[in-house]
């Protein structure tokens, strides 16, 4: 069974990798492919090429790689946590403290006249934004988890601080001009190409992070798996254990909602892909699954988004949206089992 | 000596949700090593409430549990998971979950930040299983096994953590009647031979009474403890039973409706048949009288390993018939 999991493992790591050549290959630019890998090893004759490929496609692709398997693992992390297979990133309420960050910055503080949104200084102090914003929840929901033991009330409270800061982000978009508007509804759509340069390198470190947390939370999710009655029966130490897992989807999500925008259903999607594919509920297994899963699902998604024949790319939260849905659907349908819980 | 040997010391303990109201008054208990105790108790009176309080889940409302000596809230929790496991009543249902994983978990409070499981953890995990007799499940998804089997691993998943002892709450609960029998013999079995001390809530009292070495009895007025054979013959089990319409016969040893006596019949007859008809009549609603006075009398005959029966009304033969379903309708019309 070992070696077949393994066989896996390195099926998706060729298939991660054509991905992401694939990925650099597309864009508005044609490029044929020898020239993109001499770009890339700086080889190459072409100034205008060398600097679309390295300068927007490869850090593209990076982020695309990164924010995937963010998603992905936060999502695996909640529905664990909460044993609730519709679970995801979000439902701490991250993006939702995230986007509130982002109104307030675009919508509140701009419509007053203090600062301009053109520019490249916006989109660092809106990651700034949305991490105060994803910040801000996160130490109301781990305040309440230290003090609350039952993780559905946890789960409830995360929903409503979300819907509550859905509706301060709508008052906010009520009051606004129609261009802030129109930069925040854009924001929301999601992008990864605005990820670049000192950005990139904040959020692979963010990222990174958050990762390696969730890789020492392996074994500890195991456990919260079987339920709070087993975890408290085997020692865990539910409090530290909470707040190392929170912490970690906190960064993953909250990351990828500041830099990227609020991608949905990557994170609750891929989860149950790497189940179905690895055939597994051990977590040693599937966070290194869904790690590779998810970066090779979110390059699937920016590939479709620039096919070519399209003259503009698709919002990716559209795409993302739109292979994600059929993928939890079809889980809900096949597990009753988890629609009787 | 005697003391060494007591795996869990429960002291004027009350169990409650409110002080002002506790369940039961104040009792006090020993669980020795290799002791196999069922407790039982209406449902309500606070059997979970009394395990969740020895494994230190709960708090009592007074009076302290001491876990090998030591005071179970005040063991730290990797301390505590090491001296005692817990199976909880509710099954594992983690669709995708390996029956050998899930038992893996068991091995947590063995491991550290430094150590993972090694081969000696595994093997202890296969040993687990294969004291429960499922270790050809080992990689079954555990939500495709059959509730005897769950259980089974739920038990090998204590065994893993590898605790002298072990709290079960219900793990009887979901299982068919010899699946509930094999259980107990089990936990017997893992009790006298491997050293455990077990104790497991319970509400198939005939499992217990035919297994365990002592019965704690949770009643409203009281606590009860000692072997089922002593209760029985102090008639302590009619106390589970009170304000119910069900009776322990101390003879036969089974529990049983409370009948009233009706019209009375007599019974002519012998052995296993005779028992069997005097049952029929029972529950129909006849007492037996065997005086000469009844007007109705049944005679069991069995010849040949072939039964029949025969109904007379003042000597005359009213009735005969090979069933005792046929006897019971024509009765019921008398």
């Amino acid at each position: 069974m070992k070696s077949k999991n393994l066989l896996i493992f390195g099926g998706l790591v060729l298939l991660l990798l054509a991905f992401f050549v694939f990925d650099l290959l597309l864009g508005s630019v044609s490029i044929p492919w020898g020239d993109v890998v001499k770009s890339l090893i700086g080889q190459a004759d072409n100034e205008v090429w060398t600097t679309i490929v390295r300068d927007f496609r490869l850090p593209k692709s990076i982020t695309a790689v990164l924010a995937g398997a963010a998603l992905s693992v936060s999502g695996l992390q909640m529905q664990t946590t909460f044993r609730n297979p519709l679970a995801g990133p979000y439902v701490l309420g991250i993006s939702a403290g995230a986007s509130l960050g982002v109104a307030i910055m675009v919508l509140g503080i701009t419509s007053v006249g203090a600062a301009s949104l053109s520019g490249l200084a916006t989109s660092f102090s809106l990651a700034g934004a949305a991490i105060a914003g994803a910040m801000l929840v996160l130490l109301v929901v781990l305040a309440v988890s230290v003090r609350v033991k039952d993780i559905m009330t946890i789960l409830i409270l995360g929903m409503m601080f979300g819907s509550g800061a859905s509706a301060l982000v709508s008052v906010l978009q009520f009051f606004s001009s129609e261009s802030m508007l129109k930069a925040f509804v854009i924001w929301t759509m999601g992008s990864l190409s605005s990820v670049a340069g000192m950005q990139l390198q904040v959020f692979a470190i963010i990222i990174s992070v958050g990762l390696v947390l969730s890789i020492i939370s392996i074994r500890m999710l195991n456990v919260m798996l079987l339920g709070d009655a087993y975890a408290k029966g085997v020692g865990l130490n539910l409090t530290i254990t909470r707040v190392l897992i929170f912490s970690s989807t906190s960064l993953l999500a909250g990351g990828v909602t500041a830099f990227c925008g609020p991608i949905g259903f990557i994170g609750i999607a891929v989860p149950h892909v790497a189940r179905m594919v690895f055939r597994t509920a051990n977590h040693s297994v599937l966070i290194p699954g869904v790690m590779l899963l998810g970066s090779i699902a979110m390059l699937f998604a920016d590939i479709v988004s620039q096919l070519p024949g399209f003259e503009v790319t698709l919002p990716i939260n559209s795409v993302t949206a739109l292979l994600g849905i059929p993928i939890v659907v079809y889980v809900v349908i096949k597990n009753q089992r988890f629609a009787g819980v | 000596m005697e003391h060494s040997s007591i795996s869990i010391s429960i002291k004027d303990v009350e169990l409650g949700y409110s002080p002002n109201n506790p369940l039961l008054p104040k009792f006090s208990a020993d669980a020795h090593l290799g002791e196999l105790i069922a407790l039982v108790g209406r449902n309500g009176i606070g059997k979970s409430t009394l395990l969740r309080s020895v494994v230190g889940l709960q708090t009592p409302l007074s009076g302290e549990i001491l876990v090998e000596g030591k005071r179970s809230t005040s063991l730290v929790r990797k301390q505590r998971a090491k001296a005692l496991s817990y199976v909880p009543a509710e099954p594992v249902r983690v669709a995708n979950l390996y029956i050998r994983d899930f038992v893996a978990v068991g091995r947590f409070p063995h491991l550290s930040w430094s150590r993972a499981l090694s081969p000696t953890d595994w093997e202890m995990v296969d040993y687990a299983l294969k004291l429960v007799g499922i270790e050809h499940l080992a990689h079954r998804d555990i939500t495709t096994v059959s509730d005897g089997e769950r259980q089974r691993a739920m038990i090998a998943f204590a065994l893993a953590q590898d605790t002298r002892i072990i709290i079960l709450d219900e793990p009887t609960a979901f299982l068919d009647l010899p699946n509930k029998f094999e259980m107990v013999r089990l936990l017997s079995h893992l009790a006298h031979t491997k050293g455990k001390t077990i104790i497991y809530s319970t509400h198939d009292l005939q499992g217990a009474i035919h297994e365990a070495d002592t019965i704690w009895m949770m009643l409203c007025s009281g606590f009860a403890a000692g072997a089922p054979e002593d209760l029985a013959l102090s008639n302590s089990f009619q106390h589970l039973l009170a304000d119910t319409q069900v009776v322990f016969d101390g003879e036969l040893g089974l529990f049983r409706n409370r009948r009233e006596p009706g019209k009375s019949v007599a019974l002519e007859g012998q052995g296993s048949v005779r028992l069997w008809t005097a049952r029929m009549l029972e529950r129909i609603g006849f007492s037996t009288d065997n005086s000469e006075l009844a007007r109705y009398k049944v005679t069991c005959i069995a010849e040949n390993s072939i039964h029949y029966w025969l109904l007379t009304e003042n000597q005359n033969l009213v009735f005969k018939t090979s069933s005792l379903g046929e006897l019971a309708k024509k009765m019921r019309a008398i």
